[in-house]
């Protein structure tokens, strides 16, 4: 029996950042929430959906937020326990265990959180594979689950319960709440019974998490990465220095674009390449010299040259030496029907798809 | 020691109507050095002494070689660079005991204060923790009524308990009200010789981090306050009727009665101070900045007289706190071997603090003798280059900088552009500076994440020359 202890927590999360893609909120608050609740709570156990009554619901769990809100108001003590009697009410079942949803530093961690402080064990699972901003682009929906109801609640005693027959209303009607709620809020969502559970939800993400922080401690600092790009199957693209960050805020999104110059392996005399990421959240597409080369689904991550620090997007600053990683994505979102939920069109971005090893 | 150029940023000097004069003093860990300069910044008299003791009798000795009697009327400043007001954050952690009071309950819970400190850390500092009702959301609404109650109930649990109290609210850099209510009920009830240090302007959005940051302010306030007490008195006993300033890391100064809760601005003054002082000496605000006044060479860089950022906080003893720190690159201990392996250290670190900046000078700071031997690295040397952290001391400004989040029902962008503006503006001044010269620096947009509605993230910093006592402007008018 697999069990999550004071020990992982690093790993988990340094391993956890990498899936955020250069998103999945602020990994130190995220060390001190699962550090927090393993002290006080004890080690989280591990399950897998076939272990668990195949009629029992699972609880899934995501936390919601603005990552400069959480920061200032992370979660208490209690919404754990009245998120659970709301989704059992709402969704007429009783759980038997917690589902992860999204992995990035913060949601890997909230779902632990949660099963420690309900005493449920949490399943090495999740929907995502990775950390992708709605609620509708999990492999459940893929798999034509709907994510209503969604369940909500907050710190200081209100609850949302929202349904809508299409995915965008829910998520339409999620962000609308969000502000009523101070921005922060522990959230449920999709009904799926641990049967369901075992048929669409892959196992191993937190373990993977644990490998993935594990390999990255094993690269110095001014490394290649080696190891981490063994593990994951990944691509280090190219290295260089920031040379500009600009974000603008069009459709109430920030889109935001870092511009890389690319010097090493340049032969002298050529000009540098000039590589360009575009993120909103997380990051979506890499293109040098104007060339594409590699987008979402695959994970694209900036890695520090000099600290090894896998970078939060927003966190990075001109002059800093990067690496550009690209780890490819689990098998079903390069279907058509993934692509069309979390390719590069869905972001908003007008091109064609490009994965890892491709160009 | 050379005339130097003005360090107003061609603001027209105010030396012809005797503008009051400033001593800097940089307490080294081996040496002390010290510039007493004019309105205009020109040095007017330099010394430099071994380190044969602590700091109060090194600054008064140092004072009474650079402010001849006859001068000491002109001097009302006095600015101190040393490192001796946070020893104890290195073993034997002399570090008083604390209490640690949180506003922001029913949220913030999750987290308890002092999660994951080093145990010997936590060991020495913990005393009473408490989360009690309060604290601010993201648009200025109360989270929760201030539960004053509680807070008092806590204080009396304090009484003999603790020797200094550290405060931090949820949303607290937003709205520093309820941290400035708890305080008054703390002071209330414990009396004014147990310091209450809070956090709403320690930094931007990071609860844990703002409250890390005082903890170890409120452990260090006793050492601190003494320090700065002993620096005090080494004023009024070299017959100078002046204001005591502490340098920081960042290069700019705070006044003593400041630091004495705030210990930790003080981290990273020795090369903050030579960092601005060279850049002032040369009249260059940006450079990059070759610092061998260490054990290590340190190299940094500076724009436009702010220095650059590592976008990362500063970490205490493994503590993230939520300091700004400057990015500072480490290149090795300085040698006389020319193009040896040493250098190639350096230059790779002197042209990564310089990257995407252009071609920009590169000076070397430090003591007279050490440093590079080739001739040939294009580096200024400026002839008073080992004095480099005194006049950087003797002519630093006091800044503030801003950075939250603005929300448009806060009003349209432009008003949240000036309302950034001002409370960087106010910030510098309540840090020393002069109004009348406060320069607010260029409006920086930050980046956000996962955000559901219009807001903006902006940051800014204003900076300006120390304020001067009212009598001698006033005298001059």
């Amino acid at each position: 029996m697999r069990r999550i202890t004071v020990d992982d927590v690093d790993d988990l999360v340094r391993g956890a950042v990498v899936l955020g893609g250069g998103g999945g909120g602020d990994p130190y608050l995220a060390r001190q929430m699962l550090l927090a609740a393993l002290e006080r709570f004890g080690p989280v156990t591990l399950v897998d959906a076939a272990d668990l009554d195949p009629a029992s619901l699972v609880l899934p769990v995501l936390s919601a937020g603005v990552p400069s809100a959480l920061v200032e108001m992370f979660h208490g003590e209690h919404e754990s326990t009245r998120l659970r009697a709301l989704f059992e009410t709402v969704a007429e079942g009783t759980c038997s265990a917690v589902l992860p949803v999204q992995l990035g530093a913060v949601n890997a961690v909230a779902p632990i959180v949660a099963a420690a402080q309900l005493g449920l064990p949490c399943l090495d699972a999740d929907v995502m594979r990775r950390c992708f901003p709605m609620v509708e682009m999990t492999l459940l929906a893929l798999g034509g689950l709907s994510p209503s109801p969604v369940v909500m609640v907050d710190s200081r005693g209100s609850s949302v319960v929202l349904a809508a027959t299409d995915q965008a209303t829910v998520s339409r009607l999620l962000r609308s709440a969000m502000p009523h709620l101070g921005l922060v809020a522990l959230i449920s969502t999709y009904r799926l019974t641990a049967k369901t559970c075992a048929e669409l939800a892959p196992r191993g993400g937190l373990t993977g998490c644990i490998r993935i922080g594990r390999a990255l401690r094993d690269c110095p600092p001014g490394s290649d990465h080696a190891p981490l790009l063994e593990l994951c199957s990944g691509r280090l693209l190219v290295s260089g220095v920031v040379s500009e960050i600009t974000q603008r805020t069009t459709d109430g999104f920030p889109r935001g674009v870092v511009s890389i110059e690319a010097t090493e392996d340049v032969p002298t005399g050529t000009a540098a390449r000039m590589v360009r990421i575009d993120f909103q959240n997380e990051n979506l597409v890499v293109a040098e010299d104007g060339v594409v080369a590699v987008t979402v689904p695959d994970l694209i991550n900036l890695i520090d040259v000099d600290s090894g620090t896998v970078m939060q997007t927003v966190d990075v600053a001109v002059g800093q030496r990067v690496h550009v990683v690209a780890i490819p994505v689990d098998e079903r979102w390069h279907t058509p029907e993934g692509i069309a939920l979390v390719g590069p069109r869905a972001f908003g971005l007008d091109v064609d798809p490009v994965r890892v090893g491709s160009a | 020691m050379r005339a130097a150029r003005d360090p107003t940023g061609g603001i027209p000097g105010p030396a012809a109507v005797g503008w009051p004069w400033g001593v800097g003093v940089d307490i080294g860990a081996v040496r002390t050095t010290g510039v007493l300069v004019d309105g205009a910044g020109r040095a007017e008299a330099c010394h430099e002494l071994p380190t044969t003791a602590g700091p109060a009798p090194m600054l008064e000795q140092m004072l009474a070689a650079v402010v001849t009697p006859s001068r000491r009327g002109h001097v009302a400043r006095v600015v101190v660079s040393t490192s001796a007001l946070t020893v104890g954050l290195d073993p034997p952690h002399a570090l008083d005991r604390v209490a640690v009071l949180r506003i922001g309950a029913p949220a913030t819970a999750a987290v308890p204060p002092l999660t994951g400190w080093p145990p010997e850390l936590a060991a020495a500092v913990r005393g009473p923790v408490e989360i009690v009702g309060g604290g601010h959301l993201h648009d200025g609404t109360p989270l929760a009524p201030l539960d004053a109650a509680a807070i008092r109930t806590f204080a009396l649990r304090c009484a003999g308990r603790a020797s200094a109290v550290a405060v931090s609210a949820a949303g607290g850099y937003l709205d520093p009200g309820h941290e400035e209510r708890a305080m008054g009920i703390l002071a209330e009830v414990l009396g004014a010789a147990v310091p209450v240090v809070t956090s709403h302007d320690l930094g931007g959005a990071g609860l844990l981090e703002r409250e890390n940051t005082a903890v170890f302010d409120a452990a260090l306030a006793g050492a601190a306050s003494d320090c700065t007490g002993a620096l005090g008195a080494a004023v009024s006993a070299a017959g100078l009727d002046a204001d005591l300033y502490l340098m920081g890391g960042a290069g700019t100064v705070l006044p003593a009665s400041r630091v004495a809760h705030h210990a930790l601005h003080t981290v990273g003054a020795a090369h903050g101070s030579a960092r601005s002082g060279i850049a002032r000496l040369l009249g260059s605000p940006t450079l990059v900045v070759v610092d061998a006044n260490g054990a290590e060479l340190l190299v940094s860089a500076q724009v436009d007289g702010l220095p650059v950022e590592s976008g990362l906080l500063t970490e205490v003893r493994g503590v993230r706190t939520a300091l700004r720190a400057v990015r500072v690159l480490p290149a090795g201990r300085p040698s006389g071997a020319v193009g040896g392996a040493r250098w190639t250290r350096v230059h790779a670190a002197v042209d990564q603090a310089g990257a995407g900046l252009g071609p920009i000078p590169v000076a070397l700071v430090g003591p007279v003798g050490r440093g590079p031997a080739r001739a040939d690295d294009g580096w200024v040397r400026h002839p008073d280059g080992a004095l480099a952290a005194a006049y950087g001391a003797a002519t630093g400004e006091a800044s503030a900088t801003v950075d939250r989040l603005f929300w448009f029902a806060d009003g349209s962008r432009e008003e949240c552009v000036q309302a950034a503006r001002q409370a960087a503006r106010d910030g510098a001044v309540r840090a020393g500076a002069d109004p009348r010269r406060v320069r607010v620096g260029a409006v920086r947009e930050m980046m956000l994440t996962y955000v559901p509605m219009p807001c903006v993230r902006l940051r800014v910093t204003a900076t300006g020359p120390i304020v001067a006592p009212t009598t001698v402007a006033g005298r001059h008018r």
